[in-house]
């Protein structure tokens, strides 16, 4: 009990220092900008050089910096009411990347066994996800705008086409991972001596080989949902006219708004973090079970 | 039938002589001018001028018209025998021409090169460091612990295009670029192959290997780093199109370490003024996916090679 309590401790020191740390860097990076960090932390709570401007991250950034030359004084995240704005539209982003990760990852898993089977046609499914996750967003954006100036959909449809490109351009490199997995576990000696014992092979499959197959993949899986919340639906929702996170991240690079591009990028630094964090701590606890 | 090893130098060769935006060599008079690799002026070719010969030039090309010129690009030269620009598809200029006035195809070939060789050359720098501190992170995790955890999230958490958008702000860009790519980028790798490192510290070859007295930088080299480059080599062309596409992304929008190179990001924003740019967007698709292929292929060949060492 007492090396859980002080298991726990630790793991909290260590969450903090990292975020702290994590924040020193981007503090530090922020220096190599032409006018320095104290007056880009002033122009993004101003709002001066945009009309769009959130201040959400930018009054936590500035209080950062204030905390750095010691001088703290008590801020939170929700400042005005474009914070909130913001909020709304990370959420809706999170329901397309969640609906994302429920089909891609029963089917990354799906295919990774396939190919672990060796399969010809998974073979040749495989090769065309890749092809298509070489495509890049602005070419698909491009090409869109070509086929029809832009793609007016309902909500449902809409959600769906989003949902459909989402996993068509991320399953490839899962399921390439799911297959290095599954071939690695099968050489693992108690898995050889499960099937060797005659045991029930589904039972070999479900209690010995699955859990320990999966558990890279399942490290990735707060990182898959950060990226496709935060980058990847950044083209879908253009293509899809879908008003989330990845239009207004888009809008802010087209329009050269600088001060939202830093606090957009900010925001997807911070919830990187969390995802990694997460990432780390549900592996540990797979590896108890 | 001809070998891949043959073809390969061949097309090599076709390869060069389109991207070169003037022959190769030029047989003329019974003599033969490297025009590939030396500048010759008008007067080598009989003129009266003293001016650098331009091979898509009307008045310079009647020079060598009874000469042997094998076929040659554009490069990146402007055609200034057309009248106007963005043209469109022809003979002359397969993919047309961009605003500028320079070939479609040439450009094209210059772009995916430059462009593939972008994001490898990322892919090495991030994954060489990523894989022998990750090795190292992960065969002393009991005695560095949290450390190593600490130091893996502080630079994990830096992303590409953070890096890129400050990088521009700065006055030696490709440098400060490169600096804080290095000593931030490794990371990522480095987290998977720290993993794989801990998992494979319980496997027997290693215990045997530990208790036969071998040392830890022998046990690192001949077992742990084996292991690690296979699984590093299964996620390599997956890295390098992930590298290739963020670059293709943020030079469309304008945030490029090179400007004045060709780019795939470059090509695609300029097509959409084109007449024919849905075919041109088309041909860049399949551009993209031949490149993913040789990828894939070259990927799956070097891991064959490291499995028959």
């Amino acid at each position: 009990m007492e090396k859980s309590r002080k298991n726990l401790i630790n793991t909290i020191i260590l969450v903090f220092v990292t975020l702290l740390s994590v924040l020193l860097i981007h503090a530090w990076l922020f220096t190599w900008l032409p006018n320095g960090p104290s007056e880009w932390a002033a122009t993004l709570s101003q709002s001066k050089l945009s009309a769009s401007s959130p201040k959400l991250y930018a009054s936590f950034y500035e209080e950062v910096l204030k905390t750095i030359s010691f001088s703290p004084s008590p801020y939170y995240f929700h400042k005005s009411l474009q914070s909130r704005d913001i909020l709304l539209k990370i959420l809706l982003t999170l329901r397309l990347a969640i609906l994302t990760i429920l089909f891609l990852y029963p089917l990354a898993l799906i295919l990774g066994w396939q190919m672990y089977k060796k399969k010809p046609l998974a073979k040749h499914l495989y090769q065309m996800l890749t092809a298509a996750s070489a495509i890049p967003s602005c070419l698909l954006y491009t090409l869109a705008i070509l086929v029809q100036q832009s793609v007016h959909l309902s909500i449902l449809n809409a959600t769906a086409v989003a949902v459909l490109l989402l996993v068509t351009r991320r399953l490839a490199p899962l399921a390439r991972l799911c297959h290095a997995c599954y071939t690695q576990t099968s050489q693992i000696m108690f898995v050889k001596m499960a099937y060797a014992r005659h045991i029930p092979k589904i039972k070999v499959f479900v209690l010995y080989f699955l859990p320990r197959a999966t558990l890279p993949i399942w490290n990735k899986l707060p990182r898959q949902l950060c990226q496709i919340l935060l980058t990847g639906c950044v083209p879908i929702e253009i293509i899809c006219d879908i008003d989330g996170f990845g239009l207004l991240s888009y809008s802010a690079l087209k329009t050269y708004d600088y001060p939202l591009v830093i606090n957009v990028l900010c925001i997807i630094t911070f919830c990187n973090t969390l995802a990694y964090l997460a990432g780390d701590y549900l592996q540990s606890q797979i590896q108890k079970t | 039938m001809l070998k891949t090893k043959h073809t390969i130098p061949v097309f090599l060769l076709v390869l060069l002589m389109m991207l070169s935006a003037k022959p190769l060599f030029i047989i003329h008079d019974n003599q033969i001018f490297l025009t590939g690799f030396y500048d010759y002026t008008e007067k080598n070719f009989g003129g009266n001028t003293s001016v650098l010969m331009n091979y898509h030039d009307k008045q310079s090309l009647e020079l060598i018209k009874n000469g042997f010129v094998p076929p040659y690009g554009f490069g990146t030269n402007i055609d200034f025998t057309e009248n106007q620009h963005l043209q469109p598809f022809s003979q002359k200029h397969l993919l047309g021409t961009n605003g500028c006035g320079q070939d479609f195809f040439s450009y094209l070939l210059i772009a995916t090169i430059f462009s593939t060789a972008q994001a490898i050359l990322l892919t090495i720098l991030s994954s060489i460091p990523g894989l022998i501190l990750g090795q190292y992170l992960g065969f002393y995790n009991a005695r560095l612990g949290r450390i190593s955890i600490w130091i893996l999230e502080s630079f994990r958490s830096v992303s590409l295009a953070a890096l890129i958008i400050i990088a521009l702000s700065t006055p030696g860009v490709l440098i400060s670029f490169l600096f804080m790519f290095i000593l931030t980028q490794w990371s990522k790798q480095a987290v998977t192959i720290r993993a794989r490192t801990i998992e494979n510290m319980s496997a027997p070859y290693l215990l045997d290997a530990k208790l036969a007295g071998y040392s830890d930088g022998y046990i690192l080299r001949k077992f742990i780093l084996r292991s690690n480059l296979t699984f590093l080599f299964e996620t390599l062309p997956h890295l390098i199109l992930y590298y290739l596409t963020i670059l293709t992304n943020l030079e469309y929008f304008g945030l490029s370490l090179f400007p004045e190179t060709p780019s795939l990001g470059k090509m695609i924003l300029d097509s959409q003024q084109h007449p024919d740019a849905f075919y041109l967007i088309l041909v860049c698709v399949l551009c993209l996916i031949l490149l993913s292929q040789v990828i894939l292929k070259t990927s799956s060949w070097l891991q064959t090679q490291l499995g028959k060492v």
